[in-house]
């Protein structure tokens, strides 16, 4: 379905020292430079996969996506989506995919939602039956049927996106690109924009690529991640290998009946201790021993085992490949 | 179905103006104050003269009425700031990802924001005429009224390709108001808007007369005002020719400058 091949892009731009000397400058002798924001990268996506780009601000995400969506053309390396080159900007391609990025809209502001949603029919060329089909389906998921009569400008930001995300969806796309798709929306919004890729992904094969920096978002969606970091493609594969991989450690919290001193020497690290709750850190191959262990010379009241904190997670993710 | 595409953006352009009716309005009632002050320049200018450059007062008052009703229907300026603002927010991305043509897209619009005037300034025009009734000119022959039509519609066309390049410009500078300005004012002149292309010097006209600014407003008002009339054939070659030229050039055009959007803001 996508097949990318040592892919690069350059951006060229323009240095302006500060000060007035520097403005001067910046105006007769700009000093021009070259930043290669996506370097040799190659990967390849199947059909139905869900695939989610993970990577620190700047790292080349969205290049990355514009890239694959034709919105900007690569400076060397090949890209090639549903069987089209990007770049060349074919309609038959167009019609192939749905790009849906949260900073910008195709919605018309000062109009309805669903005038939009009538434009598109138009341009992709949606039979009649299949539009209203598809209205009707994904305002129910969304819950926004209230919401359609009324002007995209008096909409809250996450019912705008669920908008835009019906608006992109309308022509049944292949492939959906989705760039921070979740980016300022409430907890409940998050979720039904969760959920409704993966009902979309189970029952059309969509293939889904997707960035975001919740993730929550990639945890749930993902089988596979591909991680970005100064432009490079630094790990493929699963969520939860790269959390193995990352991090090797549990967090286990137990809670005892009454007040109990741990007499026994066990290899963990302890996080919080009182007579009676521990909070330890353990490494993942030894938590079924340490807990057994508790288990048999304590009296155990309550076990919690939990990932260790994804946001800590998340900055190992990128210090550390 | 290609119709169909861009008959739905000028469907959705219209309901846009309908939502900014109240901008339309004020504008058009605006526009008296052009046609006033022409009235007052060139009731002064006219004090014990018949005739200017071959222009009866009427002729004058006329030309400057129909100018301003064109000027006020030719909203193809609009691509220019639009497209700029796109290029420099990222907004310009939904051209691109989508099956539709830019240029295309700015056409049905530019004609459904003129056709939207039209239905709001025709009533304003009428009252123009109404208060300006004894000084307005109609021709004797109603064909001329036709070749008007033909013409101002091949000019605004010709206008809105123009606009169109300008637009691209946005690609390279990011900040279009410098090139808009000086072009922007450029046309005006060249086309007729601030004085009638006939009070220049010979030369002048001649040397206008192979541009495509004198077939955009002068032109056509001229034959409206029966002048002219035995130009039509070659005007219609030299404007044919121009707007080939520009087909081509915004071809070109296009293919290089689209090479250079980042979409940026994302």
């Amino acid at each position: 379905m996508i097949n990318v091949e040592k892919l690069n892009r350059d951006y060229y731009f323009k240095e302006k020292e500060p000060g007035f000397k520097g403005a001067l400058k910046y105006i007769f002798r700009p000093k021009k430079n070259v930043k290669r924001a996506v370097k040799d990268f190659s990967f390849s996506i199947k059909k139905g996969e869900i695939v989610g780009l993970i990577g620190p601000n700047g790292a080349g995400k969205t290049t990355l996506i514009k890239m694959l969506t034709g919105i900007i053309p690569p400076s060397s390396g090949s890209v090639q989506v549903c069987g089209f080159t990007p770049a060349d900007l074919k309609d038959d391609f167009r019609k192939k995919y749905a790009v849906v990025m949260g900073q910008k809209s195709q919605l018309w502001w000062d109009l309805p939602a669903e005038d939009s949603f009538e434009l598109n029919k138009e341009i992709y060329q949606i039979p009649q039956e299949q539009f209203d089909e598809n209205v009707k389906e994904l305002v129910a998921i969304f819950e926004v049927e209230e919401f359609l009569q009324k002007q995209v400008r008096q909409l809250s930001l996450g019912q705008r996106m669920k908008m835009e995300i019906i608006a992109a969806l309308l022509h049944n796309p292949e492939v959906i690109f989705l760039d921070e798709p979740t980016i300022g929306l409430d907890g409940t919004a998050q979720k039904q924009i969760r959920k409704f890729l993966q009902k979309v992904n189970r029952e059309r094969n969509t293939t889904i690529i997707l960035t975001s920096h919740y993730m929550e978002d990639i945890k749930i969606l993902c089988e596979r991640i591909i991680v970005i970091n100064e432009g490079e493609n630094v790990y493929e594969g699963t969520y939860q290998d790269l959390i193995n991989r990352v991090s090797p450690f549990k967090i286990v919290e137990i809670s005892f009946e009454r007040s109990t001193e741990i007499t026994h020497t066990l290899p963990v690290e302890y996080l919080d201790r009182n007579p009676f709750k521990v909070k330890m850190k353990i490494d993942k191959g030894e938590v079924k021993n340490v807990i057994g262990k508790m288990f048999k010379h304590y009296e155990v009241e309550d076990v919690a085992i939990e990932e260790e904190d994804i946001t800590d997670v998340v900055e190992k993710i990128y210090s550390s490949i | 179905m290609l119709l169909k595409k861009y008959t739905a953006v000028f469907n959705i352009t219209f309901k846009e103006s309908v939502a900014y009716r109240f901008d339309t309005l004020t504008s058009a009632a605006f526009s008296f104050v052009k046609i006033y002050l022409a009235y007052l320049l060139w009731t002064a200018i006219f004090s014990g003269k018949e005739e200017i450059g071959g222009y009866t007062f009427p002729m004058m008052l006329t030309y400057y009425i129909i100018i301003t009703f064109i000027t006020r229907i030719a909203r193809s300026e609009n691509i220019i700031w639009e497209t700029a603002e796109e290029v420099r927010t990222g907004g310009y991305t939904k051209y691109i990802t989508r099956p539709i043509r830019h240029f295309s897209y700015c056409l049905s619009r530019s004609l459904s924001k003129g056709s939207f005037s039209f239905l709001v300034d025709t009533i304003a025009f009428l009252i123009w005429i109404l208060i300006f009734r004894s000084n307005f000119y109609i021709p004797e022959n109603p064909l001329n009224i036709l070749y008007f039509v033909i013409f101002a519609l091949l000019g605004l066309f010709t206008l809105m390709q123009i606009h169109y390049l300008i637009a691209l410009i946005s690609f390279k500078t990011v900040d279009i108001a410098g090139p808009y300005f000086f072009f922007s004012n450029f046309i005006d002149f060249m086309s007729g808007s601030f004085i009638p292309l006939l009070l220049l010097p010979q030369i002048v006209q001649n040397v206008i007369s192979f541009t495509p600014f004198y077939y955009i407003l002068y032109f056509p008002v001229s034959l409206y005002l029966e002048k002219e009339l035995d130009k039509m054939g070659t005007a219609l070659i030299v404007i044919v020719l121009w707007n080939l030229f520009f087909a081509l050039l915004r071809v070109h055009m296009y293919k290089k400058m689209i090479r250079l959007y980042e979409g940026v803001g994302a």
